[in-house]
């Protein structure tokens, strides 16, 4: 048993060690790290209670529990539901993934609750509510809040305004629904549009603040103006709030029922018409001009077929004690015939002339056609070509 | 009738309208201002029955190979002018270029519509149908009829080694004692008496001629004429197989008609006979320019059959005649073949007649016996060793009774069959 410099060896593996460790440190760091990130919300994820990035709400939703607030932060209409009783207002924050259904289940599900506020409301949702407002998109600051409301300020001013609310027929909002920092529209026929618009409570929902500057409740803008103190007053005003943030599977559970279609009208028809363009293509291609001609082909067989067939069987059973038989009475018979002997002339006699022609000794050439098979694939492959190069000698000899 | 390309394009062209005015009502009217169109367009093409379609020559000939053209006439008998396609019907191999030809054939007008044929392969190719598409003045559709116009294309044998031929009669004539040197044949078959020359063998002085006329008199001979010369060409299941390109069969074609040739140029009667399991074809005749035409043109439609030949019935054939004959059978050299088939019949052959065996051998055996480069190789040198020398005991087999083989390869088997018939010739053996 030899032993190896021990130095040497014992280096290696530390270093290998190390490294294998360190790799291992790095994965699970890594994939802790990974797990982290994935399990929060995204930083991005616009007016998210949780958020820490410019988008989200989480300055707003702390200040709100230091004040003693209870927040809950919900995914679901369902959930919100089922957290709202007395006492709570309901903030719908990124209304993306909000569908008409899911929103109308809020709204007749919330019935008890103080308030509810749509931070964010696209105008589809807002016209399926039949709040009797609906929103379009803002053109540009508005200054005084001309309007008197709980949480409104007589100086309240916002900046950034997203959504321009307006009635939904008529220049006028309903009777009872209350405007704020109205923007009369350019032309002078058009509505007055509102920043804020606060719909009272009815049979069917519970009272609704319908708001068109979401970018005040976010991280970035909650400083600016007087944006803080609105929505604190906005959202402080029960003992507990529940932030209905709708996530996807909110969507599936509460389907569209909106069916106007996301493609251009001219898509139906033009798609039609390609589909009967794409027949008359076919019928036209299709018809052949005459029949097809019919002719008997031959049978293809080549004459080689049967010896590839027999050099497959032969190398399937890898009789190596046949083939060389073979091989070498081919050589021998070849041999005989250059060398003016008879075909089946014994080997004894062969082997001195063959010897003599090819000028070999005669003890090579012997152990060429006579010695025992070859043992192995390599010693056959040797075997025929050995054979190949005596007859190559004896012929230029 | 028969829709266009340019119909659906202008169908597709709706979606201009459709673009202008998106409503399911468009897209009907569209469609029903197409369907118009499209059928006041049928309506004002010419009607394909006012054509009169004649094929020009009915029959033709060609050399495997080659090309010729077919034609066909049109002939308008309508009141409207004729335009659209037209598609003359052959089979894939007969190689017919164009596939469509434009027509155009004013009223009571004829045009010659020819279509050329390059034929792939040996044998008969019988036209279909010409085909006549009539398109109306918009392009958008047409009418269209089919129409017998029976024609037959004959690639016949391309006979690679007919350029062997002028070598070879100029060794037949040295034989037949026409040359400018005049040797004298080694035949057997007395020819005429002649002035003795210096030069000439003593031992064919006519000594009763030479007492008559006073002066040295020699006998002269010819080789022998009007031998029977049997070729036999076997069609049966080895010679389908492919050597290079084509069968075995076409080299064993080339080589029986290089020796017809040469043997009607010799004035021996020659007969040909192919077949397998029954008599495919029979050619014999005097005739020598006649003969080897009618030999071509019999094999010409004779494919390989896959069955076993049946030596028995053409040796029959053979043996019709008790004449001491020359049989020359074409087969190739497949050892289980030739014990079971043919030895069987061969010593009756061989007690009346000389027989020799010629067959096409395969180079593509010799390339895959010298590759021993690799281990695969090697496996297929021996078993390429092993069908050698199983041929060579078949030849040999043959041999022992007496009949002479040739084995060579399709190039030079014609050669090596006429070199030894002129052997034969030269020593009277026939």
């Amino acid at each position: 048993m030899s032993v190896a410099p021990a130095g040497v060896d014992a280096g290696r593996v530390v270093r290998r060690t190390r490294d294998v460790v360190l790799w291992v440190l790095a994965v699970v760091v890594g994939g802790a790290l990974l797990a982290v990130a994935a399990g929060g919300p995204p930083p991005e994820d616009r007016l998210h209670p949780d958020g820490t990035g410019q988008g989200g709400t989480r300055a707003l939703v702390e200040v709100l529990r230091d004040q003693g607030i209870d927040v809950e932060v919900v995914t679901s209409s369902q959930e919100a539901v089922e957290a709202t009783d007395d006492g709570s207002t309901v903030v719908v924050g990124n209304s993306d993934l909000l569908t008409d259904t899911a929103a109308r289940r809020l709204l007749e599900g919330t019935r008890a609750a103080d308030r509810v506020v749509l931070l964010d409301t696209a105008p589809g949702v807002l016209d399926a509510l039949g709040l009797g407002v609906t929103a379009r998109p803002a053109d540009g600051p508005a200054t005084d809040p001309q309007c008197t409301l709980p949480w409104v300020g007589r100086e309240d001013r916002v900046s950034r305004t997203s959504w321009a609310l307006v009635p939904v027929d008529g220049r006028e909002l309903p009777p009872g629904v209350v405007g704020c920092w109205p923007t009369p529209d350019d032309g002078g026929d058009g509505p007055t549009a509102y920043a804020a618009v606060d719909v009272p409570a009815t049979d069917t929902h519970a009272p609704v603040t319908v708001v068109g500057f979401p970018d005040a409740a976010t991280n970035r803008f909650v400083t600016e103006d007087d944006d803080a103190g609105l929505m604190l007053r906005l959202l402080g005003a029960s003992p507990r709030l529940v932030w209905y943030h709708p996530g996807a599977e909110d969507a599936t559970a509460n389907p569209s029922t909106d069916d106007s279609s996301v493609w251009p009208e001219w898509v139906g028809p033009g798609l039609l018409l390609a589909g009967l363009a794409f027949v008359a293509f076919a019928v036209a291609r299709g018809r052949r001009l005459g029949r097809l001609v019919p002719e008997p082909l031959p049978v293809v067989v080549r004459a080689a077929e049967t010896t590839e067939s027999r050099a497959e069987l032969y190398r399937a059973s890898g009789d190596r004690v046949r083939a060389a038989r073979v091989l070498r009475q081919a050589t021998g018979a070849r041999l005989a015939v250059r060398l003016g002997l008879p075909a089946r002339t014994p080997a004894d006699e062969l082997v001195p002339a063959v010897a003599a022609a090819a000028g070999v000794p005669a003890t090579e050439v012997d152990a060429l056609l006579r010695s025992p098979a070859p043992l192995d694939e390599a010693g056959l492959v040797a075997l025929a070509q050995q054979l190949a190069h005596l007859e190559e000698k004896v012929r230029t000899s | 009738m028969a829709l266009t390309t340019r119909a659906a394009a202008l169908l597709l062209l709706g979606l201009v309208p459709v673009g202008l005015r998106p409503e399911g009502s468009t897209v009907a009217l569209w469609t029903l201002v197409w369907l118009v169109l499209v059928g006041l367009d049928l309506a004002l093409a010419a009607t394909p029955s006012a054509l009169r379609l004649t094929r020009e020559d009915p029959a033709l000939q060609v050399r495997l190979g080659e090309s010729t053209t077919t034609g066909v006439l049109v002939e308008n008998t309508g009141r409207r002018r004729a335009r659209g396609l037209l598609r003359d019907g052959w089979p894939p191999s007969a190689g017919s270029s164009p596939s469509r030809h434009p027509l155009d054939v004013p009223t009571g007008e004829v045009r010659r519509v020819s279509t050329r044929l390059t034929p792939t392969r040996r044998g008969d190719r019988r036209a279909d149908c010409v085909t006549v598409r009539l398109l109306g003045p918009l392009g958008l559709a047409g009418r269209q009829r089919s129409v017998e116009a029976r024609a037959r294309l004959r690639a016949l044998h391309a006979f690679p080694s007919r350029k062997h031929l002028p070598s070879r009669l100029a060794v037949l004539r040295e034989l037949d004692g026409r040359a400018a040197v005049r040797t004298r044949g080694q035949g057997t078959e007395f020819d005429s008496l002649r002035e003795y020359v210096d030069g000439d063998d003593v031992r064919s002085i006519d000594w009763r001629a030479t007492a008559r006329r006073q002066h040295l008199v020699v006998r002269t001979w010819q080789p022998e004429q009007h031998r029977r010369i049997v070729i036999v060409v076997d069609t049966g299941r080895t010679s389908a197989g492919r050597v290079g390109e084509a069968p075995r069969l076409d080299a064993a074609m080339d080589a029986a008609l290089l020796l017809t040739a040469l043997a009607g140029h010799a004035r021996d009667r020659v007969q040909v006979v192919a077949g397998d399991r029954r008599i495919r074809t029979r050619v014999s005749g005097a005739d020598r320019a006649g003969l080897l035409h009618d030999v071509i043109s019999a094999m010409t439609p004779i494919d390989p059959e896959v069955v076993e030949t049946d030596w028995g019935v053409l040796a029959a054939e053979v043996t019709r005649s008790t004449h001491r004959s020359l049989v020359v059978l074409l087969t190739p050299l497949e050892p289980a073949a030739i014990e079971e088939g043919l030895i069987p019949v061969l010593p009756a052959l061989v007690a009346h007649h000389r027989v020799v065996v010629a067959s096409v051998a395969d180079p593509a055996l010799d390339a895959m016996r010298v590759a021993r480069d690799g281990s695969e190789e090697v496996w297929g040198a021996v078993a390429a060793e092993r069908t050698v020398s199983l041929r060579r005991q078949a030849s040999d087999a043959l041999g022992r009774l007496g009949v002479d083989v040739l084995d060579a390869t399709p190039d030079d088997l014609p050669v090596r069959l006429a070199d030894h018939y002129l052997a034969l010739k030269r020593e009277g053996l026939l």
